[in-house]
């Protein structure tokens, strides 16, 4: 039977400012606060399908994947799903449907990348790898249009030029309703082929009041045409800038107070709260969390996600987040990685990245049988240190900040449970992240 | 009868603007929002007169919503009164064939209550599945409800026999 899909909040405990629930989407089930993995490549969601078959993953129930990641990493799975292995007649993806029958998986738009660069090719030849004929003809001009622009004029006008022409391009879609329409109907479509669970409105990145209307036109038309057998979130994206703008910030407030989507997706983009002069983005934040709180209180079927929240996940846990996400290595920064080197190790007690060979200096000077001084099943996997490569340790390093990431979630709810918030607030406190403890109230 | 209407009624023009999919979609769910707000049951002509859709559209996409079970119809002589179902409970669903024509169990649960619903199917000659209508029993009522249908089939069967002697 066709049936709507509703998001069911049933809440389980309740300490103050924080609250545990069990959040049903279909036929799958989540206990928040839960942590959600951008995965970024085939290791990564290997690694992440391992990590779901251990009892201790409990908090790890939702994977997010960008749309120009989806060609390489979900769409073939999904292709060969029906395909049977011959040495025992299962499926050849049985442990990515085992993985995906009890994870939530969403495609994440990712349409900031229509002003970053960053992974400008990867988005160019995915959209024209899923696109079918005639949908998002204007993207693919715009696109087209800026990649010429590239070569012909000098570097810091392209980047003037760049800025405009992409507000130029959201503001004549805006205009434009049956483009505009268009546009939002061919993205959901690519979305629901990359095998998405709840629609994720293609809206642009905010950094300014003119642009947040348009993400929220967006999010409202996206509504009205999301298929009614999966839930449509209301999916909101901001530059950095915007916790340094208080006039947006309250623009957002009166927003999302006023509406009535179960799912909220929010995505700061770069977030950086843990410099210390940024006192009033921390303000602001908090303030965002507040509001959080109160719709919470008032509708307790209200579900809040961050995406890329990176060192301000486990903060945004305690209080304002149901679910947080970040990537699979801990950064949440477009930077050049690979497997060229032994990447940051991140520190469960530090809450904060220690580069390899501090690590290695540490183990080898501070514990007994130079084991590492972590607790999680990985780590506890390592015997030697120095003969890990550097293959093995790019996804060791990245399974042991999910199970890390896990860990935090299964610490704030068992806080929650206690009645003991006030004690996982604690753990920032003690932290490299102590300035980011203003982010959750005292009492 | 005026109709209660969601807030955010989608215009004419804003139908005309999208894609054909999204226009049968963005239909589909204003029909089931409307099915929602207003219990007592809608019609086609209260429907056409407030949402300002042609007559044709509205009954093609009320067909669909009653073929996939999110809403159902009942007709009182030449008028047909839709009405939104609730949520199917009981997930396993059985049914009894006769020849083309057939009848699904359903259980249901609504504002009104549990109910048991009963769901008359038939088999066109493009052996597509249309549903021809359903009656929704009351869990409480059921069996008191299956004895009186027992009790009729029997006098029926006794009647037909005398007849026949």
């Amino acid at each position: 039977m066709k049936v709507s899909q509703n998001i069911f909040v049933e809440t389980i405990e309740e300490d103050r400012f924080a609250r545990t629930t069990r959040m049903t989407i279909g036929d799958k089930t989540i206990q928040t606060p839960n942590f959600c993995t951008l995965v970024q490549n085939n290791i990564e969601l290997n690694s992440l399908i391992n990590l779901s078959f251990l009892s201790e993953s409990k908090y790890l129930g939702t994977c997010v994947i960008r749309v120009y990641d989806a060609p390489k990493i979900i769409i073939p799975r999904l292709e060969n799903r029906k395909q049977t292995s011959i040495v025992n007649l299962k499926s050849v993806e049985e442990p990515f449907l085992k993985f995906s029958s009890k994870t939530l998986i969403l495609i994440d738009p990712a349409l900031e990348y229509l002003l970053y660069e960053f992974h400008a090719k990867k988005f160019v030849d995915a959209i024209k790898n899923l696109r079918s004929t005639k949908q998002l003809d204007g993207l693919m001009q715009y696109l087209e249009e800026r990649d010429a622009q590239k070569e012909e004029i000098s570097e810091k006008e392209y980047e003037n030029w760049k800025k405009a022409f992409h507000k130029k391009f959201w503001y004549g879609l805006d205009r434009k309703q049956q483009d505009r329409n268009k546009f939002v109907g061919d993205y959901i479509d690519i979305e629901v082929l990359c095998g998405t669970e709840v629609i994720l409105p293609p809206v642009p990145i905010v950094d300014s009041e003119g642009m947040f209307d348009i993400a929220r036109r967006i999010n409202e038309f996206a509504k009205t045409i999301a298929p009614r057998t999966k839930p449509c979130a209301t999916y909101l994206l901001f530059q950095k800038s915007l916790l340094s703008n208080d006039a947006l910030v309250e623009k957002v407030i009166a927003y999302l107070e006023a509406d009535p989507t179960q799912l909220t997706i929010i995505k700061i983009k770069n977030l950086d709260l843990w410099t210390s002069g940024y006192v009033r983005q921390r303000e602001n934040y908090r303030k965002l969390m507040d509001t959080m709180y109160k719709i919470r209180r008032h509708n307790p079927q209200k579900i809040f996600m961050a995406l890329e929240s990176w060192y301000v996940s486990y903060a945004s846990a305690c209080y304002g987040f149901n679910i947080v996400s970040s990537s699979m290595n801990g950064f949440d920064r477009d930077s050049d990685y690979g497997t060229n080197t032994y990447g940051s190790w991140f520190d469960p007690e530090l809450m904060y990245y220690v580069p390899f060979d501090e690590l290695k200096e540490k183990i080898l000077k501070n514990t007994r049988n130079h084991v590492m001084p972590c607790y999680c099943s990985v780590c506890k996997s390592i015997k030697n240190l120095s003969d890990v490569s550097k293959d093995d340790w790019y996804r060791l390093r990245r399974e042991h900040y999910a199970l890390t990431m896990n860990e935090y979630m299964r610490m704030i709810s068992k806080a929650i449970a206690d009645r003991t918030i006030e004690l996982a607030a604690q753990k920032l406190a003690n932290s490299q992240l102590a300035l980011l403890q203003t982010l959750i109230p005292r009492q | 009868m005026k109709l209660e209407l969601p807030q955010n009624l989608i215009s004419p023009e804003s139908l005309k603007s999208m894609r054909p999919k999204d226009k049968d979609e963005c239909i589909q769910k204003l029909l089931l929002q409307i099915l929602e707000l207003n219990s007592q049951g809608i019609t086609i002509t209260e429907l056409m007169g407030q949402t300002k859709i042609h007559r044709n559209t509205l009954a093609g996409h009320m067909k669909t919503i009653v073929a996939t079970r999110e809403a159902y119809e009942v007709k009182r002589g030449k008028l047909s009164v839709f009405y939104k179902n609730g949520k199917v409970v009981h997930a396993k669903s059985t049914e009894c064939r006769f020849n083309d024509r057939f009848y699904k169990f359903f259980r249901l649960k609504n504002e009104q209550g549990d109910f048991i619903y009963v769901q008359e199917r038939q088999m066109d000659e493009f052996r597509a599945i249309k549903v021809n209508g359903g009656i929704m029993i009351k869990d409480e009522d059921f069996l008191v409800f299956l004895k009186e249908l027992q009790k009729f089939g029997l006098e029926v069967s006794e009647s037909e026999s005398e007849h026949i002697r």
